[in-house]
């Protein structure tokens, strides 16, 4: 099938296009320099490659967990059937369905669901095969892994890029995340870790050599995306010294995500503020990092991390509703129901602080945006983001609406920078697929997937721009149009095919500790019926 | 008055949130029928279900036959009067803010869920969870009459906050687990696990229960106010006879696995 569309301001910025009125052609759903087909009139719309999400926890077993958590968010948002889609519910954490409706309206393609246990990756796929439209990868939890700590802490670099890469393929997961190293452990006795150089209980490693152990391998690995890394203390007023730390931890690729929580200042919550002035300036000089948002909106929402300790100290904050998880030798999760307040002066600040993230780091391609879907807020919020950070006078409106700290404790107020819509394409698109290493996705240009997102855009009206698409194509397909879901085809799940094997050892701690035999436990490639292998070379 | 008959006799539930008085009086009487339904899960215009007679104020409907499989009729309601000749399905008056429901007949489950205010008269028995909160609320009914002749089914007014409910038959098991405020008042006999976590409110109970350990007796006293409540539910149509209004009470604080400020007053004479 081709299609030829026609006449579109296209914005391309991995191919240095910025508002360029052309053609584009695709065949056999990739981009290719001409074509014969149905035309699609783009006449006074904006091409865009399809959206990419970074960073958005939309499948497995916590994400499962948070639906049978909250009925009560899933009443407020039931979404009835079509003739081509399926009834769900939304709210915070959508049925896989409507996720997979939701964000193809907005004009997204790509989503990366960041943490699946291995333990429970069956699952995770299987919701991740019930994501209808996008093409998918998971990343897979190894910061608090027993067997990557182990290795870390015997020094043993082979074997630590042998494990990596069998966990990888074992989980079908796509990139190496973090999240707490070394704290998660510490969470099943009842502790945290408060430094880079605070001992892991049992195991005689710290923070510090686990994220550089890790980051090590995996760029020897020649894995297409840096570690993931949600780092240690988040949440907590005073972390951004832990993350400038981290960020010196490492030597090579790091991907800091949610950005947003580890930038506070403070030593507790009454003198809490924006830490993002001194993280700024380092990410500004370092060539090796890159970050999301983590934006939050002033919205109710359902968190959820593997980080144990940080959501048990949520739960003790709000008092609210708590699930806390432990996964055997792998890592742990909490999930607390939230709701940021616009009159709350540290949501408000936290507010502030997100987008400082994307204002103040001044390369667009080191910064992706993300809400952290749904510890900030849902991900269909993110137009609103795309207007504060295409409009410093909607950021004035909001900043005029909530708590004054946002003003007096953060440096947003002080920012005049206003996105491009190039700029805007950056960070929902080339940035993304750039630091993923997705080499098909986030671009226009020759041999690239067909997957765009058409809008029509109004300075006016940003926010209700980019909700729907005209358009939205993906692998040359029409998916949505004028905002409406017309066809829900399956997408992609990418995963790492870095081989690796347990040695005997490892085996028989397998088969000592662990609930479920070794011969149960990988799961197949004929469980992605749309897998698609992707081969490194490191190993 | 707006007089509905059904047409047929419902097999498949109903959605029907549209027959309110809200609803009605905001159009004209000829425009009522247009008026969407869920029929299973298709869409039908309230005129092919059922026979629509108007005459007069739209504020007062009158359903005449059985609709038993009909939900949510006067769901968020908050003026005028149903009355229901016949049984009525589920989610009945659920979250109505004002105005009168009266059936002639027995009601489902989830009657005048997290209501907050307004009155509900059922002169049959309901099923489960009367003025309680929906799965995963916080609060369920914040204020508001209800009154069952008949006996209701279990977890009635979990959750609840405000309000009223009184029962003139029996209650099933769990009655007012969870509550922070309002009163249930029952007549018959009261299910087991009342009051269960309860951290406020008020339970009544007319006839001895068996009460959970966590209920902690403080004495035995004539309470004005549960006397007072007593009459006026009399005069609400509630049977009930001059020595239970004024009779004794042994008073219980509970659940004390919890906070222990809700309070159970059981008739001792």
């Amino acid at each position: 099938m081709s299609l030829v569309i026609e006449n579109g301001t296209v914005y391309d910025p991995a191919n240095g296009i910025d508002g360029e009125k052309m053609d584009i052609f695709i065949k056999d759903g990739k981009i290719v320099e001409e074509a014969k087909g149905k035309v699609i009139d783009a006449t006074g719309l904006i091409v865009f490659p399809g959206g990419l999400d970074i960073h958005t926890h939309i499948s497995g077993g916590k994400v499962n967990l948070g639906r049978l958590f909250r009925p009560e968010d899933h009443r407020k948002d039931p979404v009835p059937k079509t003739a081509v889609t399926r009834a769900g519910t939304g709210y915070s954490i959508p049925t896989t369905y409507v996720t997979g409706y939701r964000y193809a309206t907005m004009g997204y393609t790509t989503v990366m669901e960041p943490a699946i246990t291995p333990l429970s990756a069956r699952h995770t796929h299987e919701e991740l095969n019930d994501t209808p439209i996008l093409d998918k990868a998971a990343y897979t939890l190894l910061g608090n892994n027993h067997f990557v700590m182990h290795y870390i802490k015997e020094g043993d670099r082979e074997n630590l890029k042998n494990t990596i890469a069998w966990f990888l393929g074992a989980s079908k997961g796509y990139a190496v995340k973090l999240v707490n190293p070394g704290g998660v452990e510490n969470w099943k006795w009842g502790r945290d870790v408060e430094s880079l150089d605070d001992p892991v209980d049992n195991y005689d490693v710290t923070p510090r050599e686990v994220l550089a152990g890790l980051a090590r391998a995996n760029d020897e690995m020649g894995l297409p995306h840096p570690i993931h890394v949600h780092a240690n203390n988040l949440g907590m007023p005073g972390n951004y010294e832990t993350t400038i730390e981290t960020i010196n931890a490492v030597k090579d690729r790091i991907h800091l995500t949610h950005l947003q929580f580890q930038a506070y200042t403070g030593e507790g919550w009454k003198d809490f503020g924006s830490g993002m002035a001194e993280i700024a300036k380092l990410i500004n000089r370092c060539d090796h990092v890159t970050c999301d948002m983590g934006q939050v909106l002033f919205d109710e929402t359902t968190t959820m991390t593997a980080d144990g300790p940080a959501q048990h100290h949520l739960y003790r904050l709000t008092g609210n509703k708590w699930i806390n998880a432990d996964v055997e030798m792998e890592t742990g999760a909490g999930i607390v129901p939230y709701r940021y307040l616009e009159r709350n002066p540290v949501n408000a600040v936290q507010w502030a602080i997100g987008l400082e993230v994307a204002l103040m780091i001044t390369d667009p391609w080191k910064v992706s945006l993300t809400t952290d879907h749904p510890n900030g807020g849902p991900f269909y919020h993110y137009p609103k983001i795309i207007s504060w950070l295409m409009s410093k006078k909607e950021r004035e409106t909001t900043l005029g609406t909530i708590h004054k700290a946002a003003a007096a404790r953060a440096i947003l107020a002080s920012l005049d920078r206003e996105y491009s819509l190039y700029e805007i394409a950056v960070i929902t698109r080339a940035a993304t697929a750039k630091t993923l290493g997705l080499k098909g996705k986030g671009h226009l240009g020759i041999g690239a997937d067909a997957d765009l997102a058409i809008y029509r855009f109004s300075e006016d009206d940003i926010e209700g721009s980019f909700k729907r698409t005209v358009y939205t194509i993906k692998d040359g397909r029409i998916v949505v149009k004028n905002g409406e879901v017309v066809a829900t085809p399956e997408g992609k799940t990418y995963w790492i095919d870095a081989g690796g094997e347990l040695t005997d050892e490892d085996r028989q701690v397998f088969a000592k500790y662990y609930t479920m035999t070794l011969e149960n436990y990988p799961v197949q490639a004929e469980y992605l019926p749309r897998g698609e292998a992707v081969r490194c070379g490191g190993i | 008055m707006v007089v509905l008959r059904p047409k047929v006799a419902f097999t498949i539930p109903v959605e029907a949130e549209c027959i309110s008085p809200d609803v009605f009086a905001a159009r004209p009487a000829k425009e009522l029928g247009k008026l969407e339904v869920l029929w299973g899960n298709k869409r039908k215009p309230l005129s092919q279900l059922f026979e629509i007679d108007p005459s007069g104020e739209e504020d007062e409907i009158v359903i005449e036959g059985d609709v038993s499989a009909v939900k949510h009729i006067g769901a968020r309601m908050t003026t005028g009067l149903i009355t229901i000749h016949g049984n009525a399905g589920m989610h009945l008056g659920t979250e109505m803010d004002g105005g009168r429901i009266v059936v002639h007949g027995d009601v489902g489950d989830w009657l005048g869920a997290e209501m907050k205010d307004g009155l509900i008269h059922v002169k049959g028995n309901t099923g489960n969870l009367a003025g309680a909160g929906y799965r995963g609320s916080k609060t369920g009914m914040a204020g508001g009459s209800i009154i069952i002749e008949g006996n209701a089914g279990d977890e009635v007014g979990e959750l609840m906050c405000g309000g009223t409910i009184a029962v003139a038959g029996s209650l099933g098991t769990f009655a007012g687990t969870l509550m922070t405020g309002g009163t249930i008042v029952c007549l018959g006999a009261l299910g087991g696990r009342a009051g269960a976590a309860m951290d406020g409110g008020t339970i009544i109970a007319l006839t001895s229960p068996q009460l959970l350990p966590t209920f902690i007796p403080q004495g035995t006293d004539r309470p004005s106010h549960v006397g007072e409540l007593l009459q006026q539910l009399k005069g609400n149509g509630l049977p009930l006879a001059e020595e239970q209004i004024g009779a004794l009470f042994a008073r219980y604080e509970g659940d004390i696995s919890g906070k222990g400020k809700g309070e159970v007053f059981v008739r001792t004479g």
